[in-house]
Protein backbone atom coordinates (compact mmCIF):
# COMPACT_ATOMS: atom_id res chain seq x y z
CA UNK A 1 0.00 0.00 0.00
CA UNK A 2 1.25 3.75 -0.80
CA UNK A 3 0.11 7.18 0.34
CA UNK A 4 -2.81 8.55 -1.38
CA UNK A 5 -1.79 11.18 -3.66
CA UNK A 6 -3.21 14.23 -1.98
CA UNK A 7 -1.86 13.11 1.13
CA UNK A 8 0.75 15.06 3.03
CA UNK A 9 4.11 14.34 5.30
CA UNK A 10 5.10 10.54 4.49
CA UNK A 11 5.84 7.14 6.78
CA UNK A 12 9.62 8.09 7.25
CA UNK A 13 8.91 11.63 8.65
CA UNK A 14 6.17 9.99 11.25
CA UNK A 15 8.84 7.43 11.98
CA UNK A 16 11.50 9.91 13.15
CA UNK A 17 8.86 10.78 15.97
CA UNK A 18 8.70 6.95 16.83
CA UNK A 19 11.58 5.15 16.11
CA UNK A 20 11.40 4.31 20.23
CA UNK A 21 8.76 2.02 18.75
CA UNK A 22 10.50 0.09 16.20
CA UNK A 23 11.67 -2.68 18.36
CA UNK A 24 14.56 -3.45 16.68
CA UNK A 25 13.53 -3.26 12.77
CA UNK A 26 14.73 -1.12 10.56
CA UNK A 27 11.78 0.76 9.86
CA UNK A 28 7.26 0.44 10.65
CA UNK A 29 7.09 -3.06 8.33
CA UNK A 30 4.52 -5.69 8.61
CA UNK A 31 5.90 -7.29 12.00
CA UNK A 32 5.77 -3.64 14.22
CA UNK A 33 2.69 -2.64 16.27
CA UNK A 34 1.50 -0.39 14.24
CA UNK A 35 2.38 -2.11 11.20
CA UNK A 36 3.27 0.54 8.09
CA UNK A 37 0.16 -0.68 6.10
CA UNK A 38 -1.60 0.50 9.35
CA UNK A 39 1.06 3.94 9.62
CA UNK A 40 -0.06 4.90 6.34
CA UNK A 41 -4.03 4.43 6.84
CA UNK A 42 -3.16 6.97 9.96
CA UNK A 43 -1.73 9.24 7.35
CA UNK A 44 -4.05 9.35 4.74
CA UNK A 45 -6.74 9.77 7.35
CA UNK A 46 -5.31 12.97 8.83
CA UNK A 47 -5.07 14.31 5.20
CA UNK A 48 -8.33 13.86 4.78
CA UNK A 49 -9.46 15.35 7.33
CA UNK A 50 -7.23 18.55 6.90
CA UNK A 51 -8.50 18.61 3.27
CA UNK A 52 -11.78 18.81 4.31
CA UNK A 53 -11.50 21.62 6.80
CA UNK A 54 -9.33 23.69 3.95
CA UNK A 55 -12.27 23.06 1.26
CA UNK A 56 -14.52 24.25 4.25
CA UNK A 57 -12.42 27.39 3.68
CA UNK A 58 -12.67 27.37 0.67
CA UNK A 59 -9.00 26.84 -0.34
CA UNK A 60 -8.20 24.08 -3.01
CA UNK A 61 -6.72 20.90 -2.24
CA UNK A 62 -4.35 19.30 -2.03
CA UNK A 63 -2.05 22.05 -1.23
CA UNK A 64 0.90 22.12 -3.49
CA UNK A 65 2.46 25.37 -3.34
CA UNK A 66 5.69 24.44 -1.55
CA UNK A 67 5.68 26.67 1.64
CA UNK A 68 2.48 25.88 2.39
CA UNK A 69 2.96 21.73 2.18
CA UNK A 70 5.07 22.54 4.50
CA UNK A 71 2.98 23.50 6.90
CA UNK A 72 0.41 20.56 6.18
CA UNK A 73 3.29 18.18 6.12
CA UNK A 74 3.88 18.91 9.52
CA UNK A 75 0.65 18.86 11.09
CA UNK A 76 -0.87 15.70 9.82
CA UNK A 77 2.99 14.46 11.11
CA UNK A 78 2.28 15.25 14.25
CA UNK A 79 -1.98 13.49 13.77
CA UNK A 80 -0.48 10.35 12.28
CA UNK A 81 2.50 10.40 14.89
CA UNK A 82 0.15 10.72 18.04
CA UNK A 83 -2.31 7.75 16.25
CA UNK A 84 0.63 5.76 16.32
CA UNK A 85 1.63 6.35 19.82
CA UNK A 86 -2.28 5.14 20.58
CA UNK A 87 -1.47 2.05 19.11
CA UNK A 88 0.37 1.12 22.50
CA UNK A 89 -0.72 -0.83 25.13
CA UNK A 90 -2.48 1.20 27.74
CA UNK A 91 -4.84 2.65 30.24
CA UNK A 92 -6.06 5.72 31.29
CA UNK A 93 -9.30 6.08 28.95
CA UNK A 94 -11.35 9.23 30.40
CA UNK A 95 -12.38 12.30 28.97
CA UNK A 96 -9.69 14.15 30.96
CA UNK A 97 -7.15 16.59 29.04
CA UNK A 98 -4.21 14.60 27.60
CA UNK A 99 -5.96 11.59 28.16
CA UNK A 100 -5.66 9.09 25.20
CA UNK A 101 -9.58 9.59 24.21
CA UNK A 102 -8.95 13.35 24.17
CA UNK A 103 -6.52 12.80 21.13
CA UNK A 104 -9.12 11.40 19.27
CA UNK A 105 -11.92 13.54 20.57
CA UNK A 106 -9.97 16.74 19.20
CA UNK A 107 -9.04 15.56 15.65
CA UNK A 108 -11.45 17.22 13.74
CA UNK A 109 -11.77 20.59 15.76
CA UNK A 110 -7.63 20.53 15.09
CA UNK A 111 -8.01 20.79 11.55
CA UNK A 112 -10.54 23.15 11.50
CA UNK A 113 -8.33 25.34 13.87
CA UNK A 114 -5.54 24.80 11.69
CA UNK A 115 -7.48 25.50 8.60
CA UNK A 116 -9.00 29.03 10.06
CA UNK A 117 -5.68 29.87 11.39
CA UNK A 118 -3.76 29.34 7.86
CA UNK A 119 -5.95 30.10 5.46
CA UNK A 120 -5.12 33.64 4.59
CA UNK A 121 -1.36 33.27 5.19
CA UNK A 122 -2.37 30.27 2.65
CA UNK A 123 -3.95 32.54 -0.21
CA UNK A 124 -1.18 34.96 0.28
CA UNK A 125 1.15 32.64 -0.50
CA UNK A 126 -0.81 31.78 -3.87
CA UNK A 127 -2.83 28.67 -2.66
CA UNK A 128 -5.86 29.14 -5.03
CA UNK A 129 -8.87 29.70 -3.70
CA UNK A 130 -12.30 28.69 -5.59
CA UNK A 131 -14.60 28.98 -3.14
CA UNK A 132 -14.68 32.70 -1.97
CA UNK A 133 -16.57 34.40 0.66
CA UNK A 134 -18.89 36.30 -2.00
CA UNK A 135 -19.62 33.24 -3.46
CA UNK A 136 -23.53 32.64 -1.80
CA UNK A 137 -24.53 36.01 -3.29
CA UNK A 138 -25.99 36.67 -6.23
CA UNK A 139 -26.56 40.13 -7.76
CA UNK A 140 -29.30 40.75 -10.18
CA UNK A 141 -30.58 43.47 -12.33
CA UNK A 142 -26.46 44.52 -13.52
CA UNK A 143 -23.74 42.86 -15.02
CA UNK A 144 -21.15 42.66 -11.88
CA UNK A 145 -18.47 45.66 -12.05
CA UNK A 146 -15.41 42.97 -12.39
CA UNK A 147 -17.56 41.66 -15.84
CA UNK A 148 -17.86 44.91 -17.14
CA UNK A 149 -15.95 46.15 -20.39
CA UNK A 150 -15.91 49.85 -19.30
CA UNK A 151 -14.18 49.21 -15.55
CA UNK A 152 -11.33 50.80 -16.56
CA UNK A 153 -12.85 53.57 -18.45
CA UNK A 154 -11.62 56.83 -16.72
CA UNK A 155 -13.79 58.73 -19.18
CA UNK A 156 -16.85 57.27 -16.43
CA UNK A 157 -17.78 57.36 -13.37
CA UNK A 158 -16.63 54.18 -11.30
CA UNK A 159 -17.95 52.49 -7.89
CA UNK A 160 -15.42 53.44 -5.05
CA UNK A 161 -16.36 49.52 -3.79
CA UNK A 162 -16.18 46.61 -5.82
CA UNK A 163 -17.36 42.80 -5.14
CA UNK A 164 -14.77 40.69 -2.85
CA UNK A 165 -12.40 44.00 -2.17
CA UNK A 166 -12.94 42.77 1.42
CA UNK A 167 -12.93 39.20 1.62
CA UNK A 168 -10.54 38.70 4.29
CA UNK A 169 -10.61 34.78 4.22
CA UNK A 170 -8.64 34.41 7.73
CA UNK A 171 -11.37 35.88 9.53
CA UNK A 172 -15.16 34.56 10.28
CA UNK A 173 -17.39 35.09 7.81
CA UNK B 1 41.87 -0.42 37.77
CA UNK B 2 38.69 2.60 38.92
CA UNK B 3 35.40 1.95 38.96
CA UNK B 4 35.00 3.06 35.08
CA UNK B 5 37.27 0.12 34.71
CA UNK B 6 35.29 -2.35 36.37
CA UNK B 7 32.07 -1.01 35.00
CA UNK B 8 33.52 -1.18 31.35
CA UNK B 9 34.37 -5.57 32.35
CA UNK B 10 30.76 -5.37 33.48
CA UNK B 11 29.30 -4.37 30.32
CA UNK B 12 31.74 -6.79 28.10
CA UNK B 13 30.15 -9.83 30.45
CA UNK B 14 26.91 -8.73 29.96
CA UNK B 15 27.30 -8.52 26.35
CA UNK B 16 28.93 -12.00 26.35
CA UNK B 17 25.56 -13.54 27.27
CA UNK B 18 24.43 -16.31 24.78
CA UNK B 19 22.31 -15.34 22.06
CA UNK B 20 23.34 -12.10 21.18
CA UNK B 21 20.75 -10.20 23.58
CA UNK B 22 22.98 -7.26 24.93
CA UNK B 23 25.25 -5.60 21.70
CA UNK B 24 26.08 -1.69 21.70
CA UNK B 25 22.67 -1.07 20.05
CA UNK B 26 20.82 -1.53 23.14
CA UNK B 27 23.25 -1.62 26.33
CA UNK B 28 25.62 1.13 27.47
CA UNK B 29 26.85 2.93 30.40
CA UNK B 30 24.97 5.85 31.08
CA UNK B 31 23.31 5.97 27.53
CA UNK B 32 19.64 6.55 28.13
CA UNK B 33 18.95 7.99 24.83
CA UNK B 34 19.44 4.47 23.56
CA UNK B 35 15.83 3.79 24.91
CA UNK B 36 14.71 6.15 22.22
CA UNK B 37 17.07 4.46 18.85
CA UNK B 38 14.04 1.57 18.30
CA UNK B 39 16.62 -0.68 17.77
CA UNK B 40 15.84 -3.29 19.91
CA UNK B 41 12.44 -3.31 22.50
CA UNK B 42 15.22 -4.39 25.44
CA UNK B 43 17.65 -1.89 26.67
CA UNK B 44 20.18 -2.17 29.48
CA UNK B 45 21.84 0.57 31.07
CA UNK B 46 24.57 0.77 33.44
CA UNK B 47 24.82 2.90 36.22
CA UNK B 48 27.04 3.51 39.52
CA UNK B 49 25.75 2.75 42.82
CA UNK B 50 26.05 3.59 46.31
CA UNK B 51 29.65 2.36 47.58
CA UNK B 52 31.76 2.01 50.50
CA UNK B 53 35.57 2.87 50.84
CA UNK B 54 37.95 1.90 53.67
CA UNK B 55 41.74 0.68 54.30
CA UNK B 56 42.22 -2.65 55.16
CA UNK B 57 45.72 -2.36 55.92
CA UNK B 58 48.01 0.91 56.49
CA UNK B 59 48.60 0.97 52.43
CA UNK B 60 45.85 -0.56 51.03
CA UNK B 61 42.62 0.63 50.49
CA UNK B 62 39.17 -1.57 49.70
CA UNK B 63 36.20 0.02 47.70
CA UNK B 64 33.07 -1.77 47.80
CA UNK B 65 31.82 -0.68 44.32
CA UNK B 66 27.93 -1.27 42.93
CA UNK B 67 27.38 -1.06 39.26
CA UNK B 68 23.59 -0.95 38.68
CA UNK B 69 22.29 -2.52 35.70
CA UNK B 70 18.85 -1.23 34.65
CA UNK B 71 17.16 -3.56 32.01
CA UNK B 72 14.17 -2.29 30.56
CA UNK B 73 12.01 -3.99 28.42
CA UNK B 74 9.31 -1.84 26.08
CA UNK B 75 5.27 -2.59 27.28
CA UNK B 76 3.83 -4.28 24.47
CA UNK B 77 1.08 -7.23 25.65
CA UNK B 78 0.22 -8.03 29.32
CA UNK B 79 2.17 -10.81 30.86
CA UNK B 80 4.40 -11.17 27.47
CA UNK B 81 6.24 -8.39 28.44
CA UNK B 82 7.01 -9.04 32.17
CA UNK B 83 8.11 -13.01 31.35
CA UNK B 84 10.52 -10.95 28.61
CA UNK B 85 12.13 -9.38 31.30
CA UNK B 86 12.02 -11.96 33.78
CA UNK B 87 14.09 -13.96 31.14
CA UNK B 88 16.42 -11.28 30.47
CA UNK B 89 16.98 -10.85 34.40
CA UNK B 90 17.78 -14.35 34.95
CA UNK B 91 20.37 -14.70 32.33
CA UNK B 92 21.95 -12.20 33.73
CA UNK B 93 22.00 -13.35 37.16
CA UNK B 94 23.25 -17.03 36.23
CA UNK B 95 25.85 -14.95 33.84
CA UNK B 96 27.40 -12.63 36.69
CA UNK B 97 27.06 -16.27 39.01
CA UNK B 98 30.00 -17.23 36.53
CA UNK B 99 32.09 -14.16 36.66
CA UNK B 100 32.92 -13.91 40.01
CA UNK B 101 36.15 -11.79 38.95
CA UNK B 102 34.56 -10.05 36.19
CA UNK B 103 38.42 -11.56 34.09
CA UNK B 104 39.76 -8.47 35.10
CA UNK B 105 43.49 -9.48 34.09
CA UNK B 106 44.98 -7.23 36.65
CA UNK B 107 43.98 -9.07 39.61
CA UNK B 108 42.45 -6.24 41.24
CA UNK B 109 38.91 -7.31 41.36
CA UNK B 110 38.60 -9.26 44.58
CA UNK B 111 34.92 -10.61 44.28
CA UNK B 112 32.09 -9.50 42.29
CA UNK B 113 28.56 -11.49 42.46
CA UNK B 114 25.11 -10.48 41.30
CA UNK B 115 24.36 -9.45 44.90
CA UNK B 116 20.18 -8.48 44.06
CA UNK B 117 17.57 -6.20 42.44
CA UNK B 118 14.87 -3.89 42.73
CA UNK B 119 11.57 -4.74 41.92
CA UNK B 120 10.11 -4.50 38.38
CA UNK B 121 8.33 -1.05 38.02
CA UNK B 122 6.15 0.24 35.57
CA UNK B 123 7.31 3.42 33.74
CA UNK B 124 4.21 5.16 32.66
CA UNK B 125 3.05 7.85 30.52
CA UNK B 126 0.85 10.46 31.22
CA UNK B 127 -2.92 9.19 31.01
CA UNK B 128 -1.08 6.37 28.30
CA UNK B 129 -0.06 3.36 30.88
CA UNK B 130 2.70 1.49 30.74
CA UNK B 131 5.48 2.15 28.26
CA UNK B 132 8.30 0.15 29.78
CA UNK B 133 9.21 -2.20 32.50
CA UNK B 134 11.95 -1.83 34.70
CA UNK B 135 14.25 -3.84 36.94
CA UNK B 136 17.45 -2.91 38.49
CA UNK B 137 19.69 -5.55 39.48
CA UNK B 138 23.21 -4.81 41.09
CA UNK B 139 26.48 -6.28 41.12
CA UNK B 140 28.75 -5.42 43.80
CA UNK B 141 32.44 -5.77 43.43
CA UNK B 142 35.45 -5.47 45.20
CA UNK B 143 38.40 -3.41 44.28
CA UNK B 144 42.01 -3.33 46.31
CA UNK B 145 44.19 -0.89 45.86
CA UNK B 146 47.82 -0.18 47.23
CA UNK B 147 47.92 3.19 48.52
CA UNK B 148 51.22 5.39 48.21
CA UNK B 149 50.99 8.25 50.83
CA UNK B 150 52.04 11.88 49.52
Amino acid sequence: MTLRLDSYASVAEVTAFTRHLLDGQSAFNSTTRPTVTELEKFIDRASGVLNVAMEARGLDTPITNTTAKLLCDDWVVAQAAMYTEMTQRGTGFSDAEGSRTSYFRGLHERANEFAKTNSLGFIRLGVAQSTKMAAGLSFTGETAQADRTDQDDSSLEQPLFGRKQFDQPGEDE
Amino acid sequence: MSYSNGETLILAALRSISGGVWTVSNSGVGKWSLLNTGKADHYAILKPGAFVHSFQAASNSLTEWRTVIEVWQRYKDDSDSLLSLEALSAAIIQKFDQENRLDDTTDTVQDSVCSGGGEVTEQWTKGGGPAWLKQEIFIDWKEEANVTFS
